[in-house]
């Protein structure tokens, strides 16, 4: 967090932010701050560094990245489809394998024979030791066809086994893992009669069970390797390297430059805002400013580069703006704006009693004061995902380490440029206003801003974690508060003083640390009328049937699937859209963490969200959308998707 | 433009974005606790003798460990279809013939079908004995506390026979490092 960015003070010029509690409001007019000098500012500005640390990393965690119980590794579904034949389906996590080989269904009712299990082919891998084998990521659709020696009992136990481990460390493996269902013996439909108990009028008699089953297989939709593409999406998107370096920097730059007009960026633009007015004061401190900014939202984007290359080099999955489904990170951020808005409001004032130091040492502290407001910008930012910003991420996710470093470095440029080119030629700073007393009003009136960004982190949180989170991060804020309300107004001189500061501070800890241990509420699955909740399965049956889809993947923090909700997906022009071309609207929500929709979101080589894919009528591959959406984007989408 | 200062604060914020970076990592990577074992099975804990445990061999005689007693035993659990696992033996028994004279046995316990456990030796022998833990009510993880049945897992046993470490995930070179320590400082 940028403590005292800019302090009111008496001359512009001079920097002059060492005299003794200039007050906000007093003077008309602000001057780059000093680095605070006392302790509890420091720890302040401590404390944001390291929210801006943990969320540069956890920007690139995939949800869920510890060991899962077996039956989330790998999800087992079956039923009987159709009479004499059950699905199996597995829903494997990412980073988790299935042997094909190790797989093995039976039948436990007496009475009623398993035929021969059908699986796809998986990927073909060398082991040393066991030689060929095959290994199934993502989605497996198995087949087993059955049949009664006698009458047919109303339900039977079917048994599967099935052994998998985990690629990625810690390798391990899962001791085989047998699953029991109960199914009914006519799922799918009625039996013909109970002496055809297959399709394809297979000869049936309890002594040619042999014979049936051979027919019965041959009758059964085999599921094999072209559906199984169809099922991952895989052949839906080609590989984000195809977009090439020069054109993913371009992207990268272009990306960041857009970014500064999105709606998250606004907190930031409002401390921006400032920081450009008060740069009015001389040239070389507009340019030492200007240049400290973009340092800060460059070293910012290079730390999340690194943290990227260090997380896949431990093998984990990567994602833009994922540390905000960590509730304690939306609830620090909340109370960071919160603090930043209280400071602009001219309520709490970080470090104004400072000793008396020499300038030069001031100016250095103005220049880091300018460096965390870019640190600030890039940690604020993290929740919008611009227009080719998302390619140029996908591309440096999986490039090599000088190219993914290169393309941060781009977005940086990007992001910083404008503010750069306001501090460094001064044509462009003559076109902004003077510096007088309206800009204390200009900056108490931008303080709202930020109250109403706190309000939308809490009501992230509130999605998050329910009213237990919402009321500790409000009295997170109180402490806070009064910590700040405690600093500014106890005599400096007091150790006392000093001693309560800290406690209140290091009390605002308390309930944050309460907010981590909280567990996310029973969330009711809200269909809406019209839509479908996102499930790889029922997306493959849509499709198997040949429905046109639209898959909307958002999260509740995520501030361009809102702005896209209001512009496009929630009108009623939409909704007609959907219905006139029959398109079934299936919706994914990522505000917590899930390894489903991670998985899904990897298959389309999205760092984030949101991800939009219409599928066409007839089953084919699916076309990933604009992170923007227009209503004619989509009408193109869907309309020719109908056809 | 940058002072002592300044420069401290970027070393702190160095320090802290790699503070950040590793609670985020230990978070994240943090094995999930083991399933509660069945009521009623007696398990081995850190502190626990495991002296009196005891596993056929592969020629099925009951082995039980106090016949390594006065060693370090490292019980190393295993299977054909586990290729970490199989990753690992070559390492633990070169380990073997090293540390042997240290007072290091290695045993391995094969969570396999016998016949299938000793296909593999055949093919790829390792320098130490194999006890066989598929048929062991309870079953052998279960006992020593890998409740899931997750393999690879390692269990430490000092000279006294009490259980000192256990790990989840193959043995990495830091693992083994420690452990020998242990192995090391026991025998004074």
């Amino acid at each position: 967090m940028p403590a005292r960015l800019a302090i009111p003070a008496q001359a512009c010029e001079t920097s002059n932010f060492d005299k003794p509690a200039a007050h906000a409001g007093t003077d008309g007019a602000v001057v780059p701050m000093a680095l605070p000098r006392n302790p509890f500012s420091r720890l302040i500005l401590l404390a944001a560094l390291l929210l801006a640390a943990t969320a540069a990393c956890a920007q690139s965690l995939s949800p869920g990245d510890g060991l899962l119980p077996v039956t989330k590794a790998f999800a087992l579904k079956a039923i009987v489809d159709k009479p004499g034949h059950i699905a199996l389906h597995f829903d494997i996590a990412p980073h988790y394998y299935l042997y094909r080989g190790r797989i093995h269904a039976k039948i436990l009712t007496s009475g009623m024979v398993a035929g021969t299990l059908d699986l796809p082919p998986g990927k073909q891998e060398h082991d040393e030791y066991l030689g060929d084998i095959e290994i199934y990521h993502d989605t497996v659709d198995g087949a087993l066809p059955f049949t009664a020696t006698g009458a047919l009992p109303a339900t039977f136990k079917l048994s599967v086994e099935y052994q998998g481990c985990h690629e990625i460390a810690p390798k391990i493996c899962y001791p085989p893992h047998s699953e029991t269902f109960s199914l009914p013996s006519a799922g799918g439909g009625p039996l013909a009669t109970t002496d055809a108990r297959f399709p394809g009028d297979a000869p049936t008699s309890d002594r040619n069970i042999g014979a049936a089953i051979t027919a019965a297989l041959d009758a059964a939709p085999t599921r094999a390797a072209p559906d199984l593409h169809v099922a991952t999406g895989a052949t839906a998107s080609a590989s984000p390297l195809a977009t090439g370096l020069p054109l993913a920097l371009l992207l990268a730059f272009a990306g960041g430059l857009i970014l500064n007009l999105m709606p998250c960026v606004l907190p930031v633009l409002a401390i921006k805002a400032v920081g450009v007015l008060e740069s009015n004061s001389s040239r070389s401190d507009a340019r030492r400013h200007a240049l400290a900014y973009a340092a800060g939202v460059i070293a910012t984007f290079l730390a999340i580069g690194f943290a990227i290359l260090g997380l896949r080099a431990a093998g984990h999955a990567l994602g833009w703006g994922t540390q905000l489904q960590q509730p304690v990170v939306v609830a620090a951020l909340a109370c960071v704006l919160f603090a930043v808005g209280l400071w602009m409001s001219g309520v709490a004032s970080f470090g104004t009693r400072l000793g008396n130091v020499g300038g030069s040492l001031a100016r250095s502290g103005g220049t880091s004061g300018h460096f965390f407001t870019g640190v600030l910008a890039v940690v604020v930012a993290s929740p919008c995902t611009g227009p080719f910003m998302g390619v140029a991420l996908a591309y440096a996710l999986l490039a090599p380490a000088t190219h993914e470093l290169l393309v941060m470095l781009a977005l940086g440029i990007g992001l910083a440029l404008p503010l750069v080119l306001i501090g460094l030629i001064p044509a462009l700073a003559r076109l902004l206003p003077k510096p007088g007393r309206w800009m204390e009003t200009l900056k108490q009136v931008l303080a709202f801003p930020m109250y109403l960004s706190a309000i939308w982190l809490v009501w992230v949180l509130a999605h998050q974690r329910g009213a237990d989170a919402v009321a500790l991060v409000l009295i997170a804020m109180v402490l806070l508060a009064a910590a700040l309300w405690w600093h500014a107004r106890a005599p400096a001189e007091r150790r006392l003083g000093h001693v309560l500061t800290w406690v209140l501070a290091l009390a605002t800890l308390v309930p944050l640390y309460a907010i981590s241990r909280t567990t996310p509420p029973v969330r009711a699955v809200t269909a809406q009328a019209g839509t479908v909740a996102f499930s790889s399965r029922r997306l493959q049956q849509l499709r198997d049937a040949g429905t046109p889809v639209f898959v909307d993947i958002g999260a509740d923090w995520c501030v361009s699937c809102k702005a896209n909700e209001l512009a496009v997906l929630d009108t009623q022009a939409f909704h007609a859209l959907l219905q006139r071309t029959g398109t079934v609207y299936m919706q994914g929500d990522w505000t917590d963490v899930d390894p489903r929709i991670g998985a899904y979101l990897q298959q389309f080589h999205s760092p984030g969200v949101p991800l939009y894919v219409a599928y066409p009528r007839g089953g084919g591959a699916g076309q990933a959308l604009p992170a923007i959406l227009t209503a004619a984007i989509v009408r193109k989408a869907l309309e020719g998707n109908s056809k | 433009m940058m002072d002592r200062r300044t420069i401290l604060i970027l070393v702190l914020a160095c320090l802290a974005a790699a503070g950040g970076w590793w609670l985020q990592y230990r978070w994240v990577n943090a094995l999930p606790t083991q399933p509660a074992a069945p009521a009623g099975t007696h398990l081995l804990t850190v502190g626990d003798s495991a002296a009196d445990y005891a596993l056929p061999d592969l020629a099925n005689q009951p082995t039980t460990l106090a016949k390594w007693h006065g060693k370090v035993v490292l019980l190393n659990f295993w299977a054909t279809w586990c290729a970490p696992c199989r990753a690992e033996m070559p390492v633990l028994s070169r380990l073997q013939r090293e540390q042997a004279a240290n007072g290091l046995q290695i045993v391995g316990i094969a969570m396999d079908q016998p016949a299938s456990a000793a296909a593999f030796l055949k093919q790829m022998p390792v320098d130490y004995p194999i006890l066989i833990g598929i048929d062991a009510d309870p079953v052998p993880t279960t006992t020593f506390g890998d409740t899931a049945g997750l393999l690879p897992y390692s269990v430490l046993i000092g000279r006294d026979g009490r259980i000192r470490k256990t790990k989840l995930g193959a043995l990495d070179p830091a693992t083994i490092a420690d452990w020998l320590a242990a192995v090391n400082t026991t025998k004074s």
